[in-house]
């Protein structure tokens, strides 16, 4: 509790994490090139989110965290994927994984946090093959994983293993074990070639026949479900106590709501002043280009709103101690897809309005264009995955195949 | 039924308890929807029950026994009474929000309107089909033809807007049900039974304290600012108007959601046989209309709370704002429309029948959508030139940005 209070003074408050994220944009702008090459965060990047906080937000006060309130990892990212969207993703999606390193064992979070508190936490969530072997006092792990956003940069990573052979599928399948291991453990191996968000570096891990002592594996839904081991030493916080997978999956619309008002910035900078490279002519000038901008303005902003309201049900649903009933999710999930398409709508009417100059690599609106179309990739904002489930409900057939746990009915 | 002390009420409760009066009466009005597009007018009966429940009340002053709500209110009442019936939706939301039109005219035609009956529907209708005014000694002759004066079979009264003779503006008149006759000219494809038809004027005489210049009744503290208190009747009004027509609309669009999901639910292929709602595109289709018609929602309800806090304060809309807002008015209306065209557009031939409700709210969908203060080119290519930094053609708009038309 005395640790709780002494960090308590040194939280930022949200405008003031907002504000250091803002002064990051003029350094990311000169370093998006580099890191779309490096196809990782530039070191330079890393020191700048350990020194502005940025990957303390939802981490635990126990450990020198923030503990902010939801979303404000997305805010940051969204202000920050203005410039960069890869670093805007390592912010808000894995930034999020402190929250789940905070919902796991006290001894997994001493491990982690204990000797450095500046902490990237990386996750590969999807198994390419794996499995976790019950021995004595732990586990044997071998397999190899993918998608791990940040992964140079991190000491530790997660991944999801079943107890036995078992078929791919989700990571929170019944079986599945969420493994912690510090890097020693693991190799990377560097698959990421991609076409967008480059510099997340979301690369593969893979470890052969590796000892995990029990208190670092556990079952893989009970840290996404309410009341995971976590609430007892980190009690304060709903993120670390609350059903998460509404939560997480939220995260990256943060990111991907940056990238489009980024992209509308710089397309509008742009081509405030452009001339027709054929025939000359203000382009700024045609109507139908006035009316590309107007369209892809509407939509960002319902975007925006849609993604305040989803943001503010999360926080005031959290803060109040409830979960979200299963009619809320299946329209929260509908509304997460639905605002990635709005967004990745508003960017491909500007890019594409752009003509030959909308190829170029040193144009900010095709590197904003390939990262959000990158980003809208992820399951959490699936089109098809996310807007079926809704539809059956409506029809009266239920929503048994809504992707995350059934969240706890509010009392 | 009536509110006892509406001094002492909060508007908002007041909303409230109008848009649950609103929503009781839901199966009337959709029982006698059909009747409705027939009649080519709100039914007498409907006419009734909405001045009994104060429906139309929201604008009117609080000294003519109206309500004097929040810019808005009649966005949640439209919405609500357009779940069931669009046409009469438009008549409660548009037509009653003339009221409002009315409490900024002088004080004494205000009186001679509602001082008789508190009841009344004011119509209005701003295009002129032929006619002339001139100036004469204590007021106006006016003769002519008036177009789309929406439930001009219940109002007793009409304004609207007429170029007098020499003049460089329009003044706003109004005038008495015995100086006008109906012409009907409303056969129409959707909100048919607004009866929006025309009206003919021939040699009346309208005094001069039915009259002002219309620049005076637009701008801020025109004269029934004067005797009416909130800031509906005192600030510039051009901002607000506009906010009216999308409550009808999106409740349309939402009975229209609400009557396809009920259909679908329980629909059987005719040729098939096969549950229609098992189909993953259809479901689909629900999913996106519906996160359509929630974004509609969010876009209108953040409109509607600026609107009330910039009038609260009395504080002038800046231009860039007024732009966002039209911009906003027309893309909620697209949301709207496409949200309603993915719906009937998935019923087969069951969607071109007069007896399936979505076919009619999607005709009063596409009918309301014609309307000006929406219309998609007009409202999105003075935003993308604002945003450009070229002049909007708006000339106001353009004076206050400095930015002279070239």
């Amino acid at each position: 509790m005395a640790i709780a209070e002494q960090n308590d003074a040194t939280s930022p408050t949200l405008d003031e994490i907002l504000r250091r994220a803002d002064g990051m944009l003029p350094a990311l702008r000169e370093r998006a090139k580099e890191a779309e090459e490096l196809r990782r965060l530039p070191d330079a990047t890393v020191r700048d989110l350990f020194d502005t906080g940025m990957m303390r937000i939802l981490q635990p006060r126990r450990y020198g965290g923030y503990e902010m309130d939801w979303a404000a990892h997305a805010e940051a990212a969204r202000v920050l994927a203005r410039a960069c969207s890869s670093t805007a993703w390592v912010v808000a999606v894995v930034g999020a994984h402190a929250a789940i390193l905070a919902r796991m064992p006290k001894q997994c979070q001493d491990d982690v946090w204990g000797p450095n508190q500046d902490q990237i936490i990386a996750t590969a969530s999807a198994r390419k093959e794996g499995t976790a072997r019950k021995v004595d006092g732990g586990f044997v792990v071998s397999g190899t994983w993918r998608f791990a956003s940040g992964v140079d940069h991190a000491d530790w990573c997660m991944v999801p293993a079943p107890q036995e052979a078992a078929d791919r599928g989700m990571h929170d399948a019944p079986g599945f074990l969420r493994v912690l291991m510090p890097k020693s453990d693991y190799e990377i191996q560097d698959t990421w070639y991609v076409s967008g968000v480059k510099a997340t570096g979301s690369k593969d891990v893979h470890c052969d026949e590796v000892f995990v002592p029990d208190y670092r594996v556990m079952d893989s839904r009970a840290t996404f479900a309410p009341d995971p081991p976590g609430t007892e030493v980190n009690p304060e916080h709903y993120l670390y106590r609350l059903e998460f997978g509404p939560y997480f999956g939220s995260s990256l619309l943060g990111p991907m709501l940056g990238a489009a008002e980024g992209a509308y910035h710089d397309y509008r900078e742009i081509t405030a002043v452009r001339e027709g490279a054929l025939f000359g002519g203000k382009v700024a000038g045609l109507a139908q280009v006035q009316q590309r901008l107007a369209e892809s303005a509407a939509e960002i902003k319902a975007a925006r709103l849609m993604y305040e309201t989803n943001n503010r049900i999360l926080h005031e649903r959290g803060a109040g101690g409830e979960g979200l009933s299963a009619d809320e999710l299946l329209e929260m999930n509908r509304d997460r897809a639905f605002i990635a398409k709005l967004l990745i709508g508003a960017v491909t009417r500007l890019v594409r309005q752009m003509g030959a100059m909308g190829l170029y690599d040193d144009n900010p609106v095709q590197r904003h264009f390939r990262d959000i179309t990158a980003m809208g990739t992820q399951i959490a904002v699936n089109w098809d995955r996310n807007t079926t489930p809704f539809g059956k409900s409506e029809l009266g057939l239920g929503s048994e195949d809504i992707s995350f746990h059934k969240p706890k009915k509010p009392n | 039924m009536a509110v006892r002390d509406v001094d002492a009420a909060d508007p908002l409760e007041l909303e409230d308890e109008l848009v649950a009066r609103a929503a009781a009466l839901g199966p009337q009005l959709r029982e006698t929807a059909a009747e409705t597009e027939a009649e080519r007018s709100v039914l007498p009966q409907n006419m009734q029950a909405l001045f009994d429940n104060q429906l139309v009340r929201f604008f009117q002053p609080r000294r003519h026994g109206g309500f004097e709500l929040e810019w808005g209110a009649q966005f949640a009442i439209g919405r609500e009474v357009a779940k069931h019936c669009p046409s009469t939706a438009w008549i409660v939301a548009v037509v009653g929000a003339h009221a409002c039109f009315l409490g900024r005219m002088p004080g004494e035609v205000q009186d001679e309107v509602w001082g008789p009956n508190q009841d009344q529907l004011i119509c209005t209708g701003s295009v002129k089909r032929h006619g002339e005014a001139k100036r004469e000694k204590g007021g106006v002759r006016v003769s002519g033809q008036w177009g789309f004066f929406s439930g001009c079979d219940h109002a007793d009264w009409a304004m609207f807007p007429v170029q007098i003779e020499g003049d460089k503006t329009m003044t706003q008149i109004v005038v008495p049900r015995q100086d006008w006759s109906i012409e009907d000219t409303w056969h129409v494809a959707g909100m048919r039974g607004t009866g929006t038809k025309d009206i003919v004027l021939e040699d009346a005489f309208v005094p001069d304290h039915r009259t002002l210049p219309a620049p005076e009744w637009l701008a801020a503290n025109p004269p029934g600012s004067k005797v009416n208190e909130s800031y509906i009747y005192r600030v510039n009004f051009l901002p607000l108007v506009g906010t009216s027509l999308l409550g009808p609309m999106l409740g349309a669009a939402e009975g229209a959601y609400n009557d396809y999901c009920a259909i679908t639910s329980k629909r059987v292929g005719t040729m098939t046989g096969e549950a229609v709602s098992e189909n993953a595109p259809v479901q689909l289709r629900v999913a996106e209309s519906a996160a359509e018609l929630h974004a509609a929602e969010v876009i209108m309800r953040e409109q509607i709370g600026y609107l009330r806090e910039m009038g609260g304060k009395g504080a002038v809309i800046p231009a860039e704002k007024r732009l966002e807002i039209n911009r906003d008015r027309s893309f909620v209306a697209k949301l709207c429309v496409q949200s309603t065209e993915r719906l009937v557009g998935m019923m087969g031939a069951m969607g071109i029948f007069d007896g399936n409700p979505v076919q009619r709210h999607h005709r009063d969908v596409l009918g309301m959508a014609t309307q000006i203060g929406i219309n998609w080119d007009r409202n999105m290519l003075p935003y993308g030139k604002w945003a450009l930094g070229l002049p909007t053609g708006d000339p106001h708009v353009d004076e206050e940005l400095g930015r002279a038309a070239s």
